[in-house]
């Protein structure tokens, strides 16, 4: 069911003599002051329209400047306050708690960024920092004057959470959801859930069982009467939005019912012989199998692929005579199930490196170069050999065997350009296994950098090494297969500066971990971002780990980068809290800056569905009546369908036109042709340029920031507004485009500036004046050095040249 | 400092790979390439580093390093530095090889070197041209080892005229430089470059076939050609036999047992691993086998640039063609300086190795023009 928001009235800004602006200029201690004249813009404030008071303070985050402030707004009647001081992403939520808890709206307040983006970054430039200081004040206080209240709506959320995967973090997630009181739908891919955990021997560094650790948490999840176990199942489609998803689950049919005793009979009765995939391809098993002992559910399944009978023609019932309760049924069909929960943990797992892939390291050619993963099957007492550790060709015990670390990790040209964490540990702990079997065996690690950094870790790696376990510093360049049916490894020891000429019975590649071969399905179902390394991204790395930029959807696991069991685990514990904060209460309020449609300007011509990265927006209604609806629960704020919209009919809250017009007013009302009006967006550049600002790097003080939620919001019209103010370029900034905080807004952005950078020319104006760069939050240098060449246009650009952008776009506050 | 970042040496994990496949470093143990990267990371004087000279900038080391170190581009800005500091390479065959282009570039000389085209064959005002290099003065230059450098000519003249095409061949056609360029003469360089890039661009060809990777790899990675398409004898025949012009080429039975020699410009710099071999697999009875080292991972034939030959350059060289001898009876090159340096080797040092080399362009060129039945074989 939809949430939708009321068709409302057009509100105009309210009357100018009601408005009443406090201006609070911090010192920061040094930090501001030491490079700009606070006193002298707080007096600049006190100028302004609509300012009442102006006053300078040397902390204002502090306990006393909290404390100051809301004494003003009660004292002179504020009804907005402008705090200039360091940057809202980190001070913004807690002037805003100030402001509240003085009686004034949490949205009245505004700040001017006068530390990351301007003592900092000017430190030897005080006049032009001071200057900068005041325009970004003008433009606070502009916004400031235009902004209105803001009500948080609320909406309902169903009790209960889909898990989609069932390795040891959903599994995890699952029950920590469902001891919870949570209603939860487990869905895994496999016959079985398991995952990667259960296919390894020992777990490092306790060297504990790992599917003896494992199996109870699977019995658990089994037996769960809250855990709805769905194997052999996939997610199709998510419908909704937070605390109201649809989703459609689509089942394949193990051709067997839940009366089976697991018995095997029907397995050993089976003609058709396929390879394991659970045993790494090491093992055999039959169409009608269990994927290994300890499966859970512990159902048989039948693999329809394998299978002899095709369609309804049955021509080989072996299974069916060999099973005494007689549990086979042809009869049942693939089907789609409708899930309907409130939020979603998406523990997906990951995928493995293909190390044929590096053809110098012999893998599938020589039968003796085997996975790690593989070695954990071999090794294992329930794997192909019943834990002997025997070469592949010869099935004889190899007397020395090689690892060779990071292959397929950290190597930018032919594999993952980063360290797939367990590598290192799950190399020491299986030199450790042999070692235990086989104490004689000779075991070398071939390495560039041992990883040995969790709990527990270096305790293991002091082992093996107290084993006799040798660490070699020097990728082998190439394997080689000697007559004699041993291996060699050619290589540079760097450590003695000498070539090494190693041979080996075995050698096993230590293979990283990678995104699942389908997550781009995965992450299209369920409208999720990738990080650059192509797992899932997390809406922030360091202080939202396991959310995502998708309201109601969180991560763990592997799938959102490679770990290890314990942090996975702990991974899901989180998502799992996270999921319980959004449905204990039952219902979540939705941060004021969601899109309006105004029904009387909409001509209902579609153009914002089309760019809304989360569905959020429908059509309704026909002919003259068709209108765009906006499904408030669903909108993230991007800004995208504002900036879309060519009738002026949605409102972004909090981010109108009105409000980014007053500050572009503001930053050109002087000096226009030494400026640069930049747009940058709350996520990635904008946050780039702070942590400029954080490095001290330093920058031309020519640009002007405006801040939106995503460079999506903003419309060319903005773009030509500032030329037709006389501005000298325009900077529009934002996320890489892969790496967009909704999804994929940051698209439409580079159509648009392409498009507008097509317009330019057409009008002749100087195509260096418009840029369109994408920066990463970690990305300060590139954001200064961008800006140092932006100067260069500044400092070229004639007068003649401002005076054709004027003319251009002169009159035009549409830009249209 | 400069070259190291450049070159991105400071993102060196120090792994050892690059030393693991050099071939230089297979046969003088006492050369590194990651050593000299450290030394001169540690701010050693890396012009006294002995590799600088000795490295034949196969680019084997690019190919595995994980972190994208451009060693051959590290040890050729260092080069220009080498040669500063007074410590030129040792050059060989009395240092013709590097007169010849610095007269073209220096003197601005035109030599006559095209009396051998049969006019009949190429056009004056074609949009295709075929770029020759240095292959009139190899076969002066290394007579002694039977020439065969024009006989490619020829046969890539006769190659393209099968497919219909009659190439330019541009008489003021100057040397591309890929020598001076290797071996520290960035200034001559760029003469000659300029003067080329002039003399292609306004003679109004669209496309330029080469026979010599190396001036392949010179044209396409350091000239300005707009508008001109560049392109590999064996991508041209390659993407020929895609489009079902195989009425065009009727490849003739060879019989023999041969292995391609990835030519390091064409192989592992330009990525031209493919198109040379599924040309050869489409001549009837020759069978192809691969050696131990070959596509990404294969082996230089010893010397770069006609500096530094040897003993170090002569035992890869002996190396490469045993290991080509372990599955073949011919070698096929792929290049007119692995042609050079395979036939040399094969004279002295390798004497007791039954291995005959033949250039990939005559071979094909043979098959197309009736194969065995031809020469009576």
């Amino acid at each position: 069911m939809a949430v939708e928001t009321p068709a409302a009235k057009p509100e105009g800004p309210p009357a100018p003599e009601e408005v009443r602006v406090g201006v609070y200029v911090c010192h920061c201690g040094l930090n501001i002051a030491g490079t700009v004249d606070c006193p002298a813009v707080a007096r600049f404030a006190g100028t302004l329209p609509n300012v009442v008071r102006a006053v300078d303070n040397r902390y204002m985050c502090s306990d006393p400047g909290q404390e100051m402030l809301k004494k003003e707004i009660k004292e002179h009647r504020l009804n907005r306050v402008v705090v200039a001081s360091c940057t809202p992403r980190l001070h913004e939520p807690t002037f805003r708690s100030a402001a509240e808890a003085a009686g004034l709206n949490r949205y009245l307040v505004e700040m001017a960024n006068i530390r990351e983006h301007c003592s900092w970054v000017h430190l030897r430039e005080k006049e032009d920092a001071t200057e900068k200081a005041k325009d970004l004040v003008r433009m606070a206080v502009s916004r400031a004057s235009l902004l209105r209240e803001q009500a948080e709506k609320t909406v309902p959320v169903r009790r209960s959470t889909l898990v989609i995967g069932g390795g040891v973090a959903g599994i995890q997630a699952a029950l920590d959801l469902a001891n919870a009181g949570y209603h939860v739908p487990l869905v895994e891919r496999q016959p079985s859930i398991g995952g990667r955990m259960a296919q390894i021997d020992k777990t490092f560094p306790t060297m504990d069982c790992s599917i003896c650790i494992l199996a109870p948490k699977m019995s658990e999840a089994g037996r769960h009467k809250d855990i709805e176990i769905l194997t052999n199942s996939e997610v199709a489609a998510v419908q909704g939005y937070v605390g109201n998803f649809t989703v459609t689950v689509h089942r394949t049919p193990r051709y067997v019912t839940k009366a089976c005793t697991a018995c095997g009979d029907c397995a050993r009765a089976c003609p058709v012989v396929a390879p394991n995939e659970f045993d790494m391809g090491l093992a055999a098993r039959k169409a009608i199998y269990t994927p290994f002992a300890q499966a859970v559910p512990s159902t048989y399944s039948i693999d329809r692929n394998l299978c002899l009978n095709k369609g309804h023609v049955i021509a080989c019932e072996r299974c069916v005579e060999a099973c005494q309760p007689k549990c086979i049924d042809w009869g049942q069909q693939p089907e789609d199930l409708q899930v309907e929960v409130g939020t979603i943990v998406v523990a997906t797992g990951a995928g493995t490196f293909d190390p044929a892939r590096l053809e110098e390291f012999g893998y599938r050619r020589l039968p003796d170069v085997i996975t790690t993963l593989e070695f954990e099957r071999l090794i294992n007492a329930g794997g192909p050999t019943r834990g002997h550790l025997v070469r592949l060709s010869d099935h004889q015990e190899p007397k020395r065997v090689a690892f060779v670390q990071c292959v397929g990790s950290r190597d930018l040209r032919r594999g993952n350009p980063y360290c797939s964490n367990i590598c290192c540990m799950e190399t020491v702990k299986d030199a450790l296994l042999i070692k235990e079997h086989w104490p004689d065996v000779a075991i070398d690690v071939y390495y560039m950098d041992i990883r040995a950094f969790g709990k527990g870790f270096e305790d293991l790696y002091r082992r093996a090494r107290e084993e006799g376990v040798r660490f070699i510093r020097g990728i082998p360049g190439e394997v080689t297969p000697n007559g004699d049916g041993s291996l060699r490894l050619v290589g540079e020891n760097t450590l003695l500066q000498e070539r090494y000429r190693e041979d080996y019975g075995m050698v096993i590649l230590s293979i990283g971990l990678e995104p699942q071969a389908d997550a781009t399905t995965v992450q299209r179902v369920l409208t999720l971002s990738r990080s650059a390394d192509g797992f899932f991204m997390e809406a922030h790395p360091k202080l939202q780990p396991v959310d995502t930029p998708t309201k109601g959807i969180f991560l763990a696991g592997t799938a959102e980068s490679p770990k290890d069991i314990r942090d996975s685990v702990t991974q899901a514990c989180a998502a799992a809290s996270r999921a319980n904060i959004l449905m204990a209460r039952g219902e979540i309020s939705v941060e004021a800056i969601t899109a309006l449609v105004h029904d009387e300007s909409c001509t209902g011509c579609g153009l914002c569905v089309k760019v809304c990265p989360y569905n959020a927006i429908r059509m309704e209604g026909e002919g003259k009546g068709r209108k765009a609806r906006v499904i408030e629960a669903a909108c993230a704020g991007c800004g995208t369908c504002g900036a879309e919209c060519m009738f002026d009919a949605i409102e972004m809250r909090h981010f109108t036109d009105a409000q980014v017009y007053a500050q572009i007013d503001a930053a050109t009302a002087e000096h226009a042709d030494r400026k640069v009006v930049t747009f940058a967006c709350n996520w990635c550049s904008y946050a780039g340029a702070d942590f400029a600002g954080v490095s001290r790097m330093q920058y031309p003080p020519n640009i002007r920031i405006i801040r939106t939620m995503c460079s999506g919001r903003v419309s060319p019209r903005f773009v030509r507004y500032a030329f037709s103010r006389g501005a000298a370029a325009v900077l529009v900034s934002g996320c890489h485009l892969k790496d967009c905080h909704y999804i994929n807004a940051n698209s439409q952005t580079q159509r648009r500036m392409e498009r507008l950078a097509e317009e330019l020319k057409r009008k002749k104006i100087d195509p260096r004046r418009l840029r369109l760069e994408w920066f990463t939050a970690a990305e300060g240098q590139k954001f200064a050095n961008t800006i140092k060449e932006m100067r260069e246009v500044v400092v070229s650009v004639t007068t003649d040249e401002i005076q054709r952008g004027v003319a251009a776009y002169r009159g035009r506050l549409d830009g249209r | 400092m400069e070259i190291l970042r450049e070159a991105r040496a400071f993102q060196c994990y120090s792994c050892g790979k690059c030393t693991a496949v050099c071939p230089v470093a297979a046969v003088d143990e006492s050369l590194s390439p990651r050593r000299t990267v450290e030394r001169g990371m540690a701010g050693a004087d890396l012009y006294q580093e002995e590799l600088v000279w000795s490295c034949v900038t196969c680019k084997a080391c690019s190919y595995v390093c994980p972190e994208d170190v451009d060693f051959p581009g590290f040890v050729r800005s260092l080069r220009e530095g080498m040669l500063e500091a007074g410590r030129p390479p040792d050059y060989t065959h009395g240092e013709i090889m590097q007169a010849i282009p610095r007269l073209l570039a220096n003197r601005g000389l035109t030599p006559k070197r095209y009396d051998w085209v049969d006019r009949s064959k190429v056009s004056e005002d074609g949009k295709v041209a075929l770029f020759l290099g240095c292959g009139p003065y190899l076969d002066t230059v290394f007579g002694y080892l039977g020439g065969g450098h024009i006989e490619i000519a020829k046969a890539a003249v006769d190659i393209l005229n099968r497919l219909g095409i009659k190439p330019r061949i541009l008489e003021a056609e100057a040397c591309c430089g890929h020598d001076l360029l290797w071996t520290g003469e960035t200034g001559t360089f760029e003469k000659l470059r300029a003067r080329n890039q002039a003399n292609l661009s306004s003679a109004g060809i669209e496309k330029i076939v080469f026979t010599c990777p190396e001036c392949y790899a010179t044209l396409k990675e350091k000239y300005k050609l707009p508008g001109i398409q560049l392109v590999h004898l064996s991508e041209v025949v390659s993407a020929a036999m895609g489009d079902g012009g195989t009425a065009a080429l009727a490849f003739a039975p060879i019989a023999g047992r041969v292995t391609y020699q990835d030519p390091c410009r064409l192989g592992r710099h330009l990525g031209v691993v493919g198109p040379p071999r599924q040309v050869l697999d489409a001549i009837p009875d020759l069978k192809r086998a691969e050696m131990a080292h070959s596509g990404g991972l294969s082996r230089c034939c010893g010397i770069s640039a006609w500096i530094q030959c040897n003993a170090t350059a002569k035992r890869m060289q002996l190396e490469r063609v045993r290991e080509a001898r372990e599955v073949a009876d011919t070698l096929i090159t792929n290049c007119p300086k692995c042609l050079v340096h395979f036939k040399c080797v094969l004279r002295e040092e390798g004497k007791d190795v039954p291995l005959r080399v033949e250039d990939w362009t005559v071979l094909v060129a043979r098959s197309l023009s009736g194969g065995d039945a031809r020469d009576g074989g």
